[in-house]
Order: C-alpha cells, then sequence, then structure tokens
C-alpha cells in the first residue's frame, strides 16, 4: 500500500523503498537503463566529446508559477550541458527528502522531472532518494548530474571571445529570480510573475548549426546576467559593456523590481542563455534564436570590448557608464 | 662678510617667490643667488649680519599673497664674494618634496593690462604672472617649470621672454607666461566644428541671444547661457537631464551680485580669494529665473576667476549659468575631443582654446557657515595643497564612493585629490585610477598600505586588493571623525556626532546618526539614532515616502500606516501593502540609522520633496522653507537607554502628524524639526557625559552642511559649555573621508593583525 508521507524507511533501501522506485520512479521517468535496476547505468558512448555537469537544488518554494523544483533540477543540468556545446543525453538523479513531505507532492515533482527529461530528449539512468528527519533539509533537495555529447569540432570558450563581440540574450531577463521571490514572500502579482524555467538543447544546438563563430555561451542563474558576464569579462581578460536600452525586461518584471529595488541584471536565470559572437554572425544568430518560442524577445545586448579587461560597465539611457561590479551578497545602500 | 644658507619649503614655486626674494635682496644688498630645487627654494645670501637679519625678516613680512612658507632654515656657509644676486636655473632630480601650487585667480595687475587698451594683452584672454594664472591644471611633471606643462607648446615671443628673465619684472618666471603674439588663442566654432569669424565678441553676441556655449576654461568645460534668461536656463537644464539641480552662476562683479544674494564679509573674502570659489549665497531677490533657483532660497555663485571669464561679461550680461560640461553623472569634460563628441547636443556653440588642461579640476564650493568658510567640494584653487598631519608613512586612502577624492600621504603631508565625483560612474573610476597614478608620480609616493572603505560593494575594493599592498578596511563614520579631527590638527580621543547619508557599519547595517567616541586608532559606538528598515535600499533615498511609510509603520503601527493620507495620495493600498510586506520579510530593506534618510523623510512628509533627482533635495529643500523667525520648540523625542543610547523619534512623528493635522504651516514644521535634531544631538551628548574625555564635539558628516543645523547646534553646543569642533579644509561630506581613512589606516598598521587581505 502507498502511504501519503514520505517516512524514514522510505529512503531505507527497504521494501517500502523498492515501492517508492516501482509506483512513482518508474511510472514517470522509467526506461530501459532504470529497469534493470543494476548498480550502476552501462551507457554506450559515440566518438564525441563527453560533457559531465552536475548541479544541486534547493529552491524554496519549491513550487512556483512556471516550475517546480523537479523542473528546474532537470533545465538547470540540461542547459548547463547545452550552453557547453553538448546535447544533453543522460541524467542522473538525487533526491534528499525530508521526512513527511506528502507523496502526491513528491510524485508531482517526479511527474514533472520525466516531463522534462522527455521534453529535453534526455534519459534518467540512474538515481538515488535518501529521506532525513523532519527538520533536517527543506521538502526536497534535488541533485542531478548530466551527460551530454559534444560534437569533436565544437569547443566553447570564454578564452575564445576577442574584442568586438557581440553579446546576446536569448530573452527577458529575471523573471526566474522576481518570480521565486514573488512566490516565496507572496507577493500578490496580477497575472502573477512567471518563471522562466526552460530547456535551451534545441536553441542552442540550433544556434551552432547556424554559425560557427559562437565563441561561448553560459546561462545567467544566480547571480544573473551582471554576474555571468564578469566571470566571462574575467575569463577573457576583456572588457564587456551591456546598453540598456537594448536589455529585454518585461514590464511587470521591470515595474516589480523597480519598486522592491532590485536590478533584474543581478536576478536568477533558468530559461536564458548568454551567446558571445563574432559581430558579423550576431545578426544571423539572434534571427535564429528568435524563430525559437523561448527566443522570441532574444536582444543584442552589448559587445566585448578590448578597453576596460574584466570589466562589466553599462551604457545608461542617460549616456552615462555604469560599472556592474560583482556584488558581495545583497545589494546595500551607497547613497549618501 | 657674513653668509648664510636659507631653505625654504612650503608653497614656495609658481607664486613669484624667487622675484620677490630677489627683490628683498636687492632692497637689502644682499648678494648671492636664489634656485629652485625639489625641495624649495635655496638661498644663498651674503652680507653684513644686520642685512641677513633684515633680509629674512623680510620674507616673512613681505611675503607674497599666494606664498606659504612652511618650513624656513638657515646656517651659516663660507662668504663666497658675489657682488650680484642672482636666479639660478632649477635643479632637477633630488626627492620631490616641492609643492604643487593650486590654479590661482587672476590678480589685479592683470586685470589692469587686460582693461588696458594701450597694453599688449589687452583683452588677451590667457594673461596671468608670478601672481596669477593655471598651475595644478597645466603641470605634466615636477618640477614646475614651463617645459613641464602644457604651456611648452608655445614658445615665448621675444617681449615674453625677456619679461620671464627679468627680474624685477612681474612675470619673471611666470611658467605659464604668455601674449598674444605667441601664446594660446581663442577660437569660437560651431557645432560641426566649423570656426567662426569674430571669437569673443561673437561669443558674447550669441551669449545675449539666449545661446548655449560650451567654454573650455582652466580645469574643464562649462555649459555656459544668460542666467538671466529663463528660455536659455531651461533648454540648458533639459539637455543636461538636470531636472532640478540648481546652477551654479558667475556673475560680472561683486556689485551685480550683491542685487540678488547678501554678502557677508567672509563670503566676500572667500569670493574675492585667489581660490576663486563657488562660494552659496543666500538669495535676496525674486528676480532671478525660477529655472536657475529651483526653489532654493540660495545661490551658487562665482566671480571670474581668468581674463577670459571675465572678458565674456565685457558687454551687457551680468550672470552666466556657468554649469561643468558634462551630462548627468559624468565627469567634467576637459578633453577637447570628447567636448565635441559630448556636448554637441547641450551646446549650440563652442568657445575652446588650444591650451591643453592636463589635469582636470571642477569649481570649488565652500559655504559660510557660522561666520567660517567650509569647503563641500575641494578641487580648484585648492588642489593639490597638503593638509598637515601628524607624521605617517607612505599609503594610499581611497576615499568614499560618491563625492570621492582619495588622498595620498608623505611624511607630515596629506595631499588630498581634486573631487572626482561618483565612482560607480565608469568614466569616473577610470580618471580616478589615472589620478592616482599622476598624483603619486607628482608627489613620488608609494603607498605601502591602501585603505578603503569597510563597504561590501565600495567600487574600488577589488582595484584595491589587485594592487599588491596591503589594504585596511575603515568604517565610514570612524573616517568622518577622524578626518573632522585631522583637518582641526587633533591628535586625541574626542566624541564625534557623525551625520550623514550611508555609511556600512560594523554591525552590517546602515549607519548614519552616529556618536562616536574615536581617535585615529579605534572608536567606540555610544550612540545612534533608532534603525528603521529602508524598504527598497537606494530607491528610498529617490523616494523618500517609502522612509516615511517605514517611520509610520514603525512608530504608529498597521492600521495607521495603510490609512495614512499623505501615503495614499502616492500609493495605492496594494502597494503599501507591499512595501509593508517588503518590511515585514526584509526583502531588500536594510536597516538604517540615518539622519539624512529621516531629513528626507520629514521633507517628504510635509509636502517639500517627494521625488529626490540630485543628492541631498529633499534635505536642501526642507532648510530652504525653514521659517527664520521661529523661536519656539522643537518637537519631544526619546533617548532609550539600552546597551547603546538610542534615539527614537517616534513622539517627534506624532507630533508632527498632529501639527499637519492642526494645519500648522509646514515652514514652522521644518523649522522645529531643524531645532529637534539640534536639541538631539545636545541631550544625547550631555547623557554621555561621564564617558567623555574632554568637552570637545566633532561634527562631520554631510548634514552638518545645513547651515540651518550646524548653526543652531554650535551654538547650543557653546552654550553648553562644550566646545564644538568644525570641518575647515576639507568637506564634511563624504569628500573629506579620505584624510580621515588616511590617518586611521596610518595608525591602524601598527598592529598589523588587523590588515586583511583577501
Ligand atoms: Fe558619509
Ligand atoms: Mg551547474
Ligand atoms: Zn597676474
Ligand atoms: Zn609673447
Amino acid at each position: 500500500m502507498m502511504y501519503d508521507k514520505i517516512l524514514l524507511n522510505h529512503g531505507a533501501g527497504g521494501l517500502k523503498t523498492q515501492r517508492l522506485i516501482r509506483q512513482i520512479f518508474q511510472k514517470h521517468i522509467g526506461n530501459a537503463y532504470l529497469q534493470q535496476e543494476l548498480d550502476a547505468a552501462v551507457i554506450k558512448f559515440s566518438s564525441h566529446k563527453m560533457a559531465v555537469s552536475t548541479d544541486s537544488f534547493v529552491v524554496h518554494p519549491i513550487f512556483f508559477p512556471g516550475g517546480n523544483i523537479g523542473k528546474m533540477a532537470v533545465c538547470g543540468t540540461v542547459n548547463d550541458l547545452a550552453v557547453m556545446g553538448a546535447k544533453p543525453l543522460y541524467l542522473t538523479l538525487g533526491l534528499i527528502i525530508e521526512e513527511g513531505l506528502p507523496i502526491t507532492i513528491l510524485e508531482q515533482i517526479i511527474a514533472s522531472i520525466g516531463e522534462t527529461a522527455r521534453e529535453a530528449g534526455v534519459l534518467i539512468v540512474a538515481g538515488d532518494t535518501k529521506v532525513v528527519e523532519h527538520g533536517a533539509c527543506d521538502k526536497i533537495y534535488i541533485n542531478t548530474t548530466g551527460i551530454g555529447a559534444v560534437p569533436l569540432n565544437v569547443d566553447l570558450r570564454p578564452q575564445k571571445i576577442s574584442p568586438g563581440d557581440k553579446i546576446i540574450v536569448s530573452g527577458s531577463i529575471g523573471n526566474h529570480g522576481m518570480a521565486i521571490l514573488a512566490a516565496r514572500e507572496g507577493l500578490d502579482f496580477s497575472p502573477p510573475l512567471e518563471s522562466d524555467c526552460a530547456n535551451l538543447n534545441y536553441l542552442t544546438e540550433s544556434v551552432l548549426a547556424a554559425s560557427v563563430n559562437v565563441k561561448c555561451m553560459r546561462d545567467p542563474t544566480r547571480g544573473g546576467v551582471a554576474t555571468t558576464l564578469n566571470e566571462l569579462a574575467y575569463q577573457a581578460n576583456l572588457g564587456m559593456k551591456l546598453w540598456e536600452e537594448q536589455l529585454p525586461i518585461d514590464s511587470q518584471v521591470k515595474g516589480t523590481s523597480s519598486m522592491l529595488g532590485l536590478d533584474p541584471l543581478y536576478l536568477a536565470n533558468e530559461g536564458k542563455v548568454l551567446i558571445i559572437v563574432s559581430s558579423k554572425d550576431a545578426e544571423k544568430v539572434l534571427k535564429e534564436v528568435q524563430k525559437s518560442e523561448i527566443g522570441k524577445k532574444a536582444s543584442i545586448i552589448g559587445e566585448v570590448t578590448e578597453s576596460h579587461p574584466t570589466k562589466l560597465v553599462m551604457e545608461t539611457e542617460l549616456g552615462t557608464l555604469r560599472m556592474l561590479n560583482m556584488l558581495e551578497g545583497d545589494p546595500l545602500p551607497r547613497i549618501c | 662678510m657674513e653668509a648664510q644658507l636659507i631653505e625654504v619649503s612650503g608653497i614656495v614655486q609658481g607664486v613669484g617667490f624667487r622675484p620677490f626674494i630677489y627683490r628683498m635682496a636687492k632692497e637689502n644688498n644682499i648678494k648671492g643667488w636664489v634656485i629652485n630645487d625639489s625641495k624649495g627654494v635655496s638661498i644663498h645670501a651674503e652680507g653684513t649680519k644686520e642685512n641677513i637679519k633684515n633680509f629674512i625678516k623680510n620674507i616673512y613680512n613681505k611675503l607674497p599673497q599666494q606664498a606659504l612658507i612652511k618650513d624656513l632654515k638657515y646656517k651659516d656657509i663660507k662668504a663666497k664674494e658675489y657682488n650680484d644676486f642672482n636666479i639660478l636655473a632649477s635643479q632637477n632630480g633630488g626627492s620631490q618634496d616641492t609643492l604643487i601650487p593650486p590654479d590661482l585667480a587672476m590678480c589685479a595687475d592683470c586685470l589692469k593690462d587686460i582693461l588696458d587698451e594701450k597694453n599688449s594683452r589687452y583683452e588677451y584672454p590667457f594673461t596671468n604672472c608670478t601672481n596669477c594664472g593655471p598651475r595644478f591644471t597645466i603641470i605634466k611633471e615636477v618640477p614646475y617649470d614651463r617645459i613641464k606643462t602644457t604651456m611648452k607648446d608655445f614658445p615665448m615671443c621675444k617681449e615674453c621672454e625677456q619679461e620671464f628673465t627679468n627680474p624685477s619684472q612681474r612675470r619673471f618666471h611666470a611658467q605659464p607666461n604668455a601674449c598674444p603674439k605667441c601664446g594660446p588663442s581663442l577660437n569660437l566654432y560651431d557645432r560641426n566644428q566649423n570656426i567662426l569669424e569674430g571669437g569673443l565678441q561673437k561669443a558674447r553676441e550669441l551669449l545675449a541671444q539666449g545661446k548655449i556655449l560650451a567654454v573650455k576654461g582652466l580645469g574643464g568645460y562649462h555649459l555656459v547661457c544668460d542666467g538671466l534668461n529663463n528660455d536659455a536656463v531651461k533648454s540648458l537644464r533639459n539637455g543636461k537631464k538636470r531636472d532640478f539641480k540648481p546652477f551654479a552662476v558667475m556673475a560680472k562683479n561683486q556689485e551685480i551680485l550683491k542685487k540678488y544674494c547678501k554678502i557677508s564679509s567672509p563670503e566676500e573674502q572667500a569670493l574675492t580669494a585667489a581660490n576663486a570659489p563657488i562660494v552659496i549665497l543666500e538669495r535676496t531677490s525674486e528676480k532671478l529665473p525660477t529655472s536657475l533657483t529651483m526653489g532654493l532660497n540660495t545661490l551658487g555663485a562665482m566671480l571670474p576667476y581668468t581674463p577670459l571669464h571675465l572678458l565674456l561679461f565685457k558687454d551687457n550680461l551680468e550672470l552666466l549659468v556657468m554649469t561643468s560640461g558634462n551630462v548627468s553623472s559624468n565627469p567634467l569634460i576637459y578633453k577637447d575631443d570628447s567636448a565635441f563628441k559630448s556636448l554637441v547636443e547641450l551646446a549650440d556653440y563652442f568657445l575652446v582654446h588650444d591650451r591643453e588642461i592636463y589635469n582636470r579640476c571642477d569649481d570649488s564650493v565652500v559655504k559660510v557657515i557660522n561666520n567660517n568658510i567650509q569647503i563641500f567640494r575641494r578641487a580648484r584653487g585648492y588642489v593639490p595643497l597638503p593638509v598637515e598631519i601628524p607624521k605617517s608613512e607612505a599609503l594610499l586612502a581611497c576615499g568614499g564612493e560618491l563625492k570621492n577624492t582619495f588622498c595620498l600621504t608623505k611624511g607630515n603631508k596629506a595631499f588630498l585629490s581634486q573631487h572626482l565625483g561618483d565612482l560607480e560612474n565608469f568614466a569616473n573610476f577610470n580618471e580616478y585610477i589615472e589620478t592616482i597614478e599622476k598624483m603619486q608620480n607628482y608627489f613620488n609616493i608609494n603607498p605601502s598600505l591602501i585603505v578603503i572603505d569597510s563597504h561590501p560593494n565600495f567600487v574600488a575594493r577589488n582595484w584595491a586588493y589587485e594592487q599588491n599592498i596591503p589594504v585596511v578596511e575603515v568604517q565610514h563614520h570612524h573616517a568622518h571623525l577622524a578626518s573632522c579631527l585631522a583637518d582641526n590638527n587633533l591628535d586625541e580621543k574626542v566624541l564625534g556626532v557623525v551625520c550623514d547619508g550611508t555609511g556600512y557599519g560594523t554591525d552590517g547595517h546602515i549607519w548614519g546618526m552616529e556618536f562616536l567616541l574615536g581617535d585615529f586608532t579605534s572608536f567606540e559606538r555610544l550612540a545612534h539614532l533608532e534603525y528603521i528598515p529602508l524598504p527598497s535600499g537606494d530607491l528610498a533615498s529617490k523616494e523618500p515616502l517609502r522612509i516615511v511609510a517605514s517611520y509610520l509603520y514603525k512608530y504608529l503601527g498597521e492600521k495607521e500606516f495603510l490609512e495614512n493620507k499623505v501615503l495614499l495620495k502616492k500609493y495605492s493600498l496594494a502597494e503599501l501593502k507591499i512595501i509593508q510586506k517588503q518590511i515585514d520579510s526584509k526583502i531588500n530593506t536594510p536597516l538604517s540609522s540615518s539622519c539624512g534618510r529621516l531629513f528626507d523623510a520629514v521633507s517628504a512628509f510635509i509636502g517639500v520633496c517627494t521625488r529626490v533627482s540630485y543628492e541631498g533635495q529633499a534635505a536642501m529643500e526642507l532648510e530652504a522653507i525653514v521659517a527664520k523667525d521661529y523661536r519656539g520648540k522643537g518637537y519631544n523625542f526619546e533617548i532609550l537607554k539600552e546597551e547603546k543610547l538610542i534615539i527614537s523619534t517616534k513622539i517627534m512623528w506624532q507630533e508632527i502628524i498632529k501639527d499637519l493635522s492642526e494645519e500648522v504651516s509646514r515652514e514652522i514644521i521644518a523649522a522645529k524639526f531643524h531645532k529637534t535634531i539640534a536639541m538631539m544631538i545636545l541631550e544625547v551628548v550631555k547623557s554621555l557625559e561621564d564617558k567623555l574625555p574632554s568637552k570637545k564635539v566633532a561634527l562631520s558628516g554631510g548634514v552638518m552642511q545645513n547651515k540651518l543645523l550646524s548653526e543652531i547646534l554650535i551654538n547650543l553646543l557653546k552654550e553648553n559649555e562644550y566646545e564644538p569642533i568644525v570641518h575647515k579644509n576639507v568637506p564634511a561630506n563624504d569628500g573629506g573621508i579620505s584624510l580621515g581613512q588616511a590617518l586611521i589606516g596610518g595608525n591602524i598598521n601598527v598592529c598589523s593583525s588587523t590588515i586583511k587581505s583577501n
């Protein structure tokens, strides 16, 4: 029989664990590899380079407009593979569940994982479930490790970035961060702010097919576009300049973040990619991105500069250049 | 025959010091020589004992106005039996201890020259002499000699050369000496960089027609228009994207300025001094265009300080707007190419000379408070003169993020940079880094320590940690206190009352009304304004009703907060609930004890300023409306005796609400509020009595630039037998904290345990 809440025994490896796996996991994410129920999935690998990435997901709340922790756990790792030019193939799934989590909730999350994985075309080939005492974790934590195949001729690295390259973002920024904040704090906006949580792998695939002059891609998750570009500028030892008026920001995100005094450039995204591409292919890549449903609002937001290496600046609508530093913690007042 | 070697240091170069010595030598029958060297000036003086004595006495007594002797040493040497007195060519090398002179306003003699039709320099805009003219802004390297300035491009003509080499002439060794034949020249351009006929004459006509000119001056470009022409001022305001900030003006002369402003005698002194700053005066006339004064009862005004500026007024112009040539928060433009690029949409014409400006230098700003001149912005005319400090190792103090200056120390001198502005602006940041390098070269300083503000997001923080020099972090208000002490030559533990907008506190909260007992090594926080949440952080500074919301929510509770009419005029109930949520859930809502934000809140609450478009606007506008004749009491407040003393303004808010409901005028409310703050400070100081080592109370922080508050406070403290210590040579605002940082850094370094490495 099914219990309606997760008990410590569900993670003990016994009968209860087995039932959980068969009744919920196999149902939603089952495949030939998982059905073998072996200690490790043994997978065939082609003549590609292999991309591996891992990420742990601890989001509060676990359900939010536009997604949930399960969807995020798949998208997050799929996207990390995708921005490296990999075709994501396999995922592992590690769950740490708090004792007492309603099983229906777990099932919704697993179903979402299954759906998102199918959408991305990845198989979940291995998994693990642990249950911890009430209070030892917050409802559920998920780790996913992803394996993807990178064509031998694809080589995306910050070191390939050069002055003059353009910076493209695949859509409006800050949606995820603002949606999570609104959901967590119970800020009521109508319509509710939605996370942009989405798989990027088809989009990145088409980008790479459209241009061989894509230098580097990144998904601007935690810390947002500003933090990610700061990292890239540092790694490339080049400067970067954004144009404020080119930034795609949804009016609701703009309104909400300005009301809260937050900067969308520092808010997390879960379904956006930053593409650094040579200037001559920038328009072509932009058009390619815009063909995709999730790339409609893509925009060329800036360029790479020889001057001010390692620094990210933004040309504001007032015509000034503002420095966008990495923040240490939260933004704090500076106006004296 | 006796002989002495006299060594003089201080401001003794570029101020006509050697010709002065030459004259004194002749007058006293002294033979020998004088020479500029890297330490200052050395004099070999031979004569009778009596003559030498008189000679030295004369050096002190008849010293040229701009010169300053820091040290004069003499010793007996062997007489060489010279039969004349000579000025020798400068020596190079050695340690560079000479002070670089600041730019000096046109002197009376040069004024005569340019107004005299028979003089070869009649109407010549670049006339100068050893007593006046460009200095710091043209110096590329030391020692200060023409070839090391941007005047190198202008070889002197025969006549100028003659003046330059003749010790009896006023222009003897005047390094920027020039005349129409050989010196810099002026051109008028249209927007497309075509030269127009007519030069200065035409420029004046254009100004009179209401046109906007970009004029290249001493330390940068100004945007200039007729200050009495409302349309012209308005269009300049639109172009600058400067909605409310008042513009500074230049008046033809003092008489004309007196038509519009009250000028007290210390204000007159400030206006006519060689550093010729903008002086913030009390406006008495309603006749000035509203687009100029923007609701303030003050006017920032200066007098023409170069011949070029003076000549702009030659016809009928009386008052010119002279605002810095820049857009928004960008740095003052001082290079020709960027002027044409960036100002093309603002200026109709460009009046440009061909002498390169090497160092950007904004106009300085001062205000007379309690009969003392206080510097608000320290730049042209002051920089790079040092502030004397107790001996310090060589270090760099990075200053604050807004209104930035940095400070380099060496020996007993602290060299503050010119005002550099807001460092978050990348152009300013770049200039900041460049200027640090320039100043290090001028003064030959290799810092062994860098001091930064402890704010975790201080813009230059990363830069500082990348320099491979130990870095020490100093708390913002401690730096303010130390700055005030250093400014007053005090090296002792005193109580500092520091009132400003924002500084990162040691507890991670945002401080701003602080009672710190401290010296250059440490401080103890004894009292502060009660913390309130600051919803949306910096946004609250721009939209001060958010601060009001926070105060009302905290002190009056949910119901009164959500029903408050003032708040509901601006926010919907739903928006207020979001602010409430923000406060409850601490979403981007730091805690703050800021005094500046309290001023902002009161200003917004009584309807004076609800939208802040420039720093300090709400407080300045509040100060402007105060009922001057109010003699009554202030509001009540509480001092909570916790671990520290905490000032609660709960009762004050209740009383303001009561006043509003009884339709007490905002002029009276504003007056009562100012009084309250002064009383608050006094009461806290009194409550701290047994912890204080002396009666001295140092006052610092930007809020202390509020003339009204400062004057009430200073008098209250004096009446109660305290000794208020106020700023003199460096700003009370963040423009002064680099000096305090330097002093603290120099002392903290002794115990190296506090030095952090990243
Ligand atoms: Fe400050
Ligand atoms: Mg990852
Ligand atoms: Zn002169
Ligand atoms: Zn000449």
